[in-house]
């Protein structure tokens, strides 16, 4: 087998492992997204009353927070 | 072509010959349809291995029903050509077989294999309160700003036969989002939910991106109305359409919108501009023929996606739900050992919190023993004896649902009872090893929220190789002793029992925080 096709052999393989290795790290991107939307919903939802140090609705809001889940 | 023959029936199941081509077929009892399924795809070979003998197994769920006579029949779902038709007995029994639920309602299997009430056998009046409630989920969705359309098997319905499909069992809506990003998707799910929430209507998350709502029916069944998002992707380029729980697709945005009308049982409702586009996304090309043992057929990319982007936040759930043993077995039955340590070394005042309660008999164990607890489970329903149980006897005993698969549903509960005051203990029996990573980490995240100041959590959990009881996956010790550190506790203890031989072990570990 000449040099050249060896080469292209070993770039090929190293191109597929950069796939392997490229759809692995998508995966875990795309594993945050639910995690993600939970955390925003939760920080809007609960700290808001916290900010507005209004102490009837937090204890509302928390209350009545998993009542929608 | 041939219509293929019975040869023989039993309670194991039926042996056809003269199967030439795969075909959608019913099976009637009393002339009812119960069951349907394709004679090639469903079916193995026959027990003489002569070619178009095929033979198959009543459905696991059938075969309680299976005792008594009936007259059973086999018709060709599309033709409607009958290939069997006679008087059967099955079992000793010698009265009619009846496929009827606990209220009395005759039921059939629907394509995912569970018993339902089906619409074929639904007068008008009952179906008026679900249609109602389409109405009205479809004016709340509105008013939040999301135009949703029937879908599904709703949708396939009113385009092919302007009403329910009779051998389904459900009710689904769909919206497509203008939101591109499935954060955006998923946080406006959550927020359609609370509207709904608001509403009044109980609601069941399945994932991201898809809830169940229950409605009442007239006849005191609730049925499930579920609710799917959608969602163009960003990519300019090439816009697919991702539509819970099982498109994606390329799609035109104005095959959507903006929306047309369709007719469902008399009753105009919103559907997509071209809703035959939508039903091809759905169901192919042949979704005008009818199938009622459809199958999904998924391309592993778009599950995938849709699996990351949406999925995980209650697994198993099913399992444990449908399981009669787990959901039918005794409160009454001794609290194991761990929860009797628990009562014996809790501080005067200390509120347990069962987490993974189950049946709740440790939790009503400890709440007899005058110990205020707190019994959750994702499946509630079969917390439910426990609860009126220590009701009656005035036992402090509460039952809540937490999802520890749901970042939300943990921090919302976590901060609901930090912010009560007195000592607290965590147990947790059989939890560990009965979800998956987040679960773990969100029974340690509840430890981490609800036990600073010296509270403990008691976990017990199947661990090493081998068998276990079912619904239960063990897990390495190692891995929970270093996720109680990354959660901030301290092992106090961590002993571990081995199994008896090819059987998984049993760990305890104690942890403070």
């Amino acid at each position: 087998m000449t040099q050249s096709r060896w080469n292209l052999f070993a770039t090929v393989r190293a191109q597929r492992l950069r796939i392997e290795a490229l759809e692995a790290e998508v995966a875990e991107l795309q594993r945050h997204y639910v995690r993600m939307a939970e955390l925003v919903d939760v920080v809007q939802e609960l700290l808001i009353p916290v900010a507005q140090r209004d102490e009837a609705r937090i204890a509302e809001a928390i209350e009545a927070f998993d009542k929608s889940l | 072509m041939t219509d293929p023959a019975v040869t023989h029936v039993d309670t194991a199941g039926l042996v056809l010959r003269g199967v030439e081509e795969d075909r959608a077929l019913d099976v009637l009892f009393d002339e009812r349809r119960i069951w349907s399924f394709w004679s090639l795809r469903d079916t193995t070979e026959g027990p003489s291995g002569d070619p178009g003998e095929r033979q198959v197994a009543w459905p696991e769920r059938m075969v309680r029903f299976l005792d008594g006579a009936t007259r059973l029949c086999l018709r060709d779902h599309v033709t409607g050509t009958v290939v069997y038709d006679a008087e059967t007995s099955f079992g000793d029994g010698s009265e009619r077989i009846a496929f009827v639920n606990k209220q009395g309602l005759p039921i059939a299997l629907d394509k995912s294999g569970r018993f339902h009430p089906e619409f074929s056998v639904r007068s008008e009046d009952q179906l008026e309160p679900l249609l109602d409630a389409m109405h009205l989920v479809i004016a709340i969705l509105r008013e939040q700003g999301v135009e949703a359309f029937p879908a599904y098997g709703t949708l396939l319905g009113a385009v092919r036969e302007q009403n329910f499909l009779g051998h389904d069992s459900d009710a689904d809506l769909g919206y497509v989002s203008r939101h591109h990003s499935p954060v955006d998707v998923v946080r406006e799910s959550f927020r359609l939910q609370r509207a709904l929430a608001r509403h009044g209507m109980a609601t069941f998350r399945y994932s991201g991106g898809a809830f169940r709502i229950d409605v009442e029916e007239s006849d005191g069944s609730v049925r499930g109305l579920d609710l799917f998002g959608g969602f163009f992707d960003a990519d300019p380029a090439q816009t697919r359409l991702y539509l819970m729980g099982e498109v994606g697709v390329p799609f035109r945005e104005e095959w959507i919108f903006p929306l047309s009308t369709v007719t469902l049982a008399g009753h105009e409702f919103p559907a997509p501009a071209e809703p035959e586009r939508l039903l091809e996304a759905m169901y192919g090309p042949h979704w005008r023929v009818p199938d009622p043992a459809f199958k999904f057929e998924t391309s592993e990319e778009v599950r995938k996606r849709l699996d990351r982007w949406f999925r995980g936040l209650s697994p198993y759930r099913r399992d444990w739900q449908v399981d009669q043993q787990h959901r039918k077995a005794p409160v009454d039955a001794p609290a194991s050992d761990l929860a009797r340590r628990v009562a014996a070394e809790a501080a005067p005042g200390t509120h347990v919190l069962d987490v993974g309660a189950g049946r709740g008999i440790d939790a009503l164990h400890l709440a007899r023993e005058g110990i205020r607890t707190t019994a959750y489970d994702y499946v509630p329903q079969t917390l439910r004896k426990a609860g009126r149980k220590a009701a009656r006897e005035g036992a402090p005993l509460e039952v809540r649902m937490i999802s520890l698969t749901q970042l939300r549903s943990v921090l919302g509960e976590g901060a609901r009872i930090a912010r009560q005051p007195g000592p607290r203990a965590i147990l947790a029996r059989h939890v560990l090893d009965a979800t998956t990573e987040r679960g773990r980490e969100g029974v340690l995240r509840l430890a981490s929220m609800t036990l600073r100041g010296g509270g403990r959590l008691y976990a017990e959990f199947a661990t090493g190789e081998g068998e276990t009881a079912p619904g239960l996956y063990p897990v390495a010790l190692d891995g929970v002793v270093a996720a109680v550190r990354r959660f901030g506790g301290s092992v106090v203890s961590a002993d571990v029992e081995p199994g008896a031989p090819g059987h998984a072990g049993r760990a305890v570990v104690v942890a403070r925080w």
